[in-house]
């Protein structure tokens, strides 16, 4: 009986979470499919599904080479984190060597340089190179951050000491060990960085605002708020193009969700 | 009733921009100094296949921040330009916003990569003329025969520095009164009497609330522009050095010559009233009130007329900004943004740079650009056209701009303040107006405040640009 | 032999050069540039104009409108990380309980993880909206969510809570898979409660991803930026002003990157004092 009310209750508090978590997407969407009159009298459904705003957003923004753009970019930039984050972290977690931990704390504090601070100075080392409209200037700064460094050497920490005793008896080779057994036992954990770097880089605004003056090399965050820009009154073609952002973004998330959470329920790590 | 006449307008504007835009597209992609980028750029890529720009072209860039509508018909513009002649393409890029393009301008400065036509809003001017690498565009006038009456005294005045005219105004507006005709019928009001101070502002406001016809009576964003222009409505300079046109501004006067108090006050006892409303700095905010018919008059950008029309379910009238206190000697100043000329070491680049402002202060570009975008023409002459002539009779509220503009002096106090913390000056007002209307500051503490702030902006820009 | 102990003791470095090179091209080198231009009064485009030693942080610690800054960011800070990481371990507990639909309420909490700050606030800007606006209607008030002072700063909160929700949704759940479920059966057997099991047990045993979000939070919060700039550019009154944003303005509205880098190197200082404050506390807990 109690059990039952428990369950009950859970259920109904996952419902009303969701319910409010899902609701400003919901409204985007709606608000994407009304007319005028509809917006200015305040209603909360649509009367009916139109495209014409997402017309609109399309034709002043070009929403799908923007989306292409980001994808590449976030890409190279999720696997190049993943590859130097996961590097560092593991020598900062199964290697002994001089001035770790003060070349952990060094890298560390990068995390807490504010990013306005510096941009400049990139984009000026950026142009020096003559790396200006190109992808490569887009991903090069962003490769490597703290937080992917930081996030990984958790993971490695988790890993029973005993492993990795047990590895250097044999004497297999850090690179082996690293590779072969370290990586697969850390996928998780992977994946969740993956995850997480991709969104931030889908996200980035300022950096691809000032590296790129064509409009074929602009990113998606861009488009958006060149649409903010154009149609400031008019919230439907802004929510419109909000909606077609959100779609890459929600359909990765959702496809990679599964995977992490697979991977996540899929046995403890911790011994 | 009044969507067809709009339509037919609409179907106008766009009838002379395809016929200036019809045939093949221009040149985009392969020379690029700094396109390293696969594909090319440009806006114009789908007319790649039109042969590459090697058959001896000259090719330019232009920067604009005009995005939606208004960034349609800057588009037309080049596209019209490139098809006008061939030995020229204009390549032209939406860069954002005005403070998005002036950060990455200052970038390129340092690091080369300027575009060679820059537009630039008005209160950058006087950063940009600092800044040395612009060419003044009265340089171009003698070599090239150009004639500068063509443009309008009161719009060039803005842009001139030094009695030099650094730059072509190319987006050019004014602020103007907008009200609801339906409420004001409602309400009792003479649809056809728009109010003319804000006396008048508060006694319509008043009974237009009191008799249930808009829940909100008049309503204006918090915004330093309006602030500016209040000041020159009332016939005073914002700061010294004849709103430092004479020699760079040291400080501000309006705290000395009692404008700005004034200013305050009367728009402090609006809110307080409770017949007005305060929607905030983003001025978006309250151009939706007034289009949903919350908010019964506004003043806003003459820029927005079309959409206010296409926008608004009653019928739009439109009046003068309203003034706070009579004064011959003050009017409007005017706003928007100019095209420069950035200097890139290039004799080439640069007479092709001038070809393409030149073309836009054509009588035919500025009739079809103000049509299409709700600014002003520049060019007189743009008036006398005959698609210009049918489009103002059949759009009466767009006289009332003209008229406006027309009525103003050309004087020094509606040149407007040329200086190299307008940017700041404003986020500063937002401050200053904003305690006030919350009760934090008293007008006269308000006025104090931003005095004080921007002087010392001020200083500290004197100083560092010497 | 001694080739051998050689490369042991490169080896380790060789691991973190790749992500070293980027760090010293991207972040130390301009960080440098940025102390420099901290003791410079600087030209509008960013070039050194004369070099005034102190002077720069003297006048930020003498400027209202810095140390307002500080406040509204160490407010918003608070309310941020409590609220993210507390709204984040709820759910993670109560879609943890074994019922039907778990994934797609885990697929749900987790969701606002995909939403950039840049769509985000587009929409919440509209939900705001003081005269169309969905909120107001909903509760049938008529509040300047984004232009009255005395709520701007909460509506930019919630916002952002409603954005950090997913991360710490996330992370929290993770952890909670490795909680040892005899624990629980332990505790259950000893007729522990339902709060009970999982303050005892649930969140010591998770506390290391606790520490990792509350530092993960903190950087995050006190360097907020997006949601300010497309919603209120710090305003009403500066009540939304946080710290990054007045860097932002500094730098890019009012063209003085000398203050806007002394004020960097504040938020910078700032951040380092609270994550080494919070290793401590790591020790203190978890050991």
């Amino acid at each position: 009986m109690n059990r039952k009310v428990m369950k009950g209750i859970f259920y109904a508090l996952n419902i009303l979470m969701a319910l409010i978590i899902i609701a400003p997407i919901v409204y985007c969407f709606n608000v994407s499919m009304m007319s005028l009159k509809e917006v200015f009298a305040g209603k909360f459904w649509p009367g009916q599904l139109m495209l014409e705003n997402y017309v609109r957003a399309v034709q002043l923004a070009p929403f799908f080479t923007f989306i292409k753009n980001s994808l590449i970019t976030s890409g190279i930039i999720t696997i190049g984190q993943i590859i130097t984050g996961a590097l560092a972290a593991y020598a900062f977690s199964m290697m002994k060597f001089r001035g770790r931990n003060i070349l952990f704390l060094v890298m560390l504090s990068t995390m807490m340089i504010p990013s306005q601070a510096i941009i400049i100075a990139n984009y000026l080392t950026i142009c020096d190179w003559g790396l200006k409209n190109t992808y490569t200037a887009l991903v090069l700064p962003n490769m490597a951050t703290a937080f992917a460094v930081f996030n990984m050497r958790q993971a490695f920490l988790q890993l029973p000491m005993e492993i990795k005793e047990a590895a250097d008896i044999d004497g297999c080779g850090n690179f082996r060990f690293f590779y072969e057994i370290a990586l697969p036992l850390v996928r998780p954990s992977m994946g969740a960085l993956g995850i997480y770097t991709f969104l931030q880089s889908w996200n980035y605004y300022l950096w691809p605002l000032l590296i790129t003056d064509t409009v074929n090399m602009r990113t998606v965050q861009i488009g958006l708020g060149m649409l903010q820009g154009a149609e400031a009154t008019d919230f439907r073609p802004v929510m419109a193009g909000s909606m077609l952002i959100l779609i890459p973004s929600i359909l990765a998330f959702v496809l990679g969700q599964k995977q992490l959470i697979s991977g996540l329920t899929s046995g403890s790590v911790k011994g | 009733m009044k969507r067809r006449k709009w339509m037919a307008a609409g179907l106008a504007a766009v009838m002379v921009l395809s016929l200036a835009a019809c045939g093949g597209g221009s040149n985009s992609g392969g020379s690029g100094e700094t396109t390293a980028a696969s594909g090319g750029g440009g806006t114009e890529t789908k007319a790649e296949a039109s042969g590459g720009s090697a058959d001896g072209k000259i090719e330019i860039t232009f920067w604009h921040a005009m995005g939606g509508v208004n960034g349609e018909a800057t588009e037309a513009v080049v596209k019209a330009f490139n098809e006008s002649q061939d030995e020229i393409v204009v390549k032209s890029e939406y860069q954002g916003t005005y403070d998005d393009m002036i950060t990455k301008l200052k970038a390129t400065m340092q690091s080369g990569g300027m575009p060679d036509v820059c537009q630039m809003y008005d209160i950058g001017t006087k950063f940009m003329t600092d800044s040395g690498f612009a060419i003044p565009v009265q340089d171009m006038f003698e070599t090239t025969g150009f004639d500068p009456s063509c443009v309008m005294d009161i719009i060039t005045s803005y842009y001139t520095v030094d009695g030099k005219q650094m730059s072509m105004p190319f987006n050019v507006s004014t602020p103007m009164l907008y009200y609801n005709k339906d409420a004001f019928k409602a309400a009792g009001l003479d649809p056809d009497t728009p109010p003319k101070n804000f006396d008048e502002v508060m006694e319509f406001s008043k009974q237009i609330v009191e008799s249930g016809a808009a829940p909100v009576g008049y309503a204006q964003a918090i915004y330093g522009w309006f602030f500016e222009q209040q000041i020159a409505g009332q016939g005073q300079y914002y700061a010294d050095n004849e709103n430092g046109r004479k020699a760079a501004a040291t400080a501000v006067e309006f705290d000395k010559n009692g404008t700005g108090l004034k200013i305050f006050e009367t728009w402090k006892n609006l809110l307080d009233s409770g017949y007005a409303a305060n929607y905030g700095s983003t001025t978006a905010d309250t151009q939706t009130a007034f289009f949903a018919g919350q908010a019964a008059i506004i003043v806003e950008s003459t820029a927005i007329l079309r959409n206010a029309v296409n926008s608004s379910a009653f019928e739009v009238g439109t009046g003068y900004f309203p003034k706070i206190g009579d004064n011959a000697e003050g009017g409007v100043i005017i706003g928007g943004a100019s095209l420069w000329m950035m200097d890139n070491k290039d004799d080439a680049k640069k007479d092709a740079a001038w070809k393409f402002i030149e073309f836009t202060t054509t009588p035919e570009v500025q009739a079809t650009w103000s049509m299409s975008t709700g600014y002003f023409a520049i060019n007189p002459a743009a008036y006398e056209t005959e698609e210009m002539k049918a489009f103002i009779a059949e759009n009466p509220n767009f006289m009332t701009a003209i008229n406006q503009l027309n009525d103003a002096p050309v004087n020094g106090y509606t040149a407007g303040v040329l200086s190299g913390v307008a940017t700041e000056a404003r986020i500063l007002f937002n401050e200053a107006m904003e305690k006030t209307y919350n009760g934090e500051y008293t007008p006269q503490e308000a006025v104090d405040f931003l005095a004080e702030s921007v002087n010392s902006a001020i200083e500290n820009y004197n100083a560092s640009t010497q | 032999m001694k080739r051998r102990s050689f490369f042991r003791v490169v080896e380790p470095y060789l691991y973190l050069a790749p992500a070293m090179i980027f760090f010293v091209l991207f972040l130390f080198w301009p960080f440098f540039k940025t102390i420099r231009l901290s003791f410079a009064m600087t030209t509008p485009l960013g070039e050194v104009a004369s070099n005034v030693g102190l002077s720069n942080y003297i006048s930020i610690f003498t400027s209202q409108k810095f140390l307002n800054s500080l406040f509204v960011t160490f407010k918003y800070a608070i309310m941020t990380v409590v609220f993210s990481i507390a709204f984040g371990f709820i759910l993670a507990i109560v879609s943890s309980e074994d019922i039907k639909g778990t994934n797609f309420f885990r697929t749900v909490f987790a969701l606002p993880m995909a939403i950039s700050a840049a769509a985000a606030s587009v929409v919440f800007m509209f939900i705001f909206h003081s005269s169309m606006g969905i909120l107001n209607k909903v509760l049938g008030t008529n509040i300047g969510w984004l232009t009255d002072p005395k709520y701007a700063l909460i509506a930019v909160t919630l916002v952002t809570v409603w954005m950090n929700i997913g991360l710490n949704f996330i992370y929290v759940t993770a952890a909670l898979q490795s909680v040892p479920m005899d624990l629980y059966e332990s505790a259950s057997l000893e007729g522990a409660g339902f709060f009970d099991k999982h303050r005892h047990i649930t969140i010591p045993c998770i506390s290391p991803t606790l520490f990792f979000l509350l530092i993960i939070n903190v950087i995050n919060a006190v360097q907020a930026y997006a949601q300010v700039k497309m919603m209120t550019q710090g305003g009403p009154a500066n009540s939304t002003n946080v710290i990054v944003y007045e860097i932002y303005q500094e730098a890019f509205m009012n063209s003085r990157f000398g203050m806007a880098c002394a004020e960097s190197m504040i938020l910078f200082a700032i951040l380092l004092v609270l994550t080494l404050l919070q290793f401590r506390l790591e020790k203190k807990v978890t050991y």
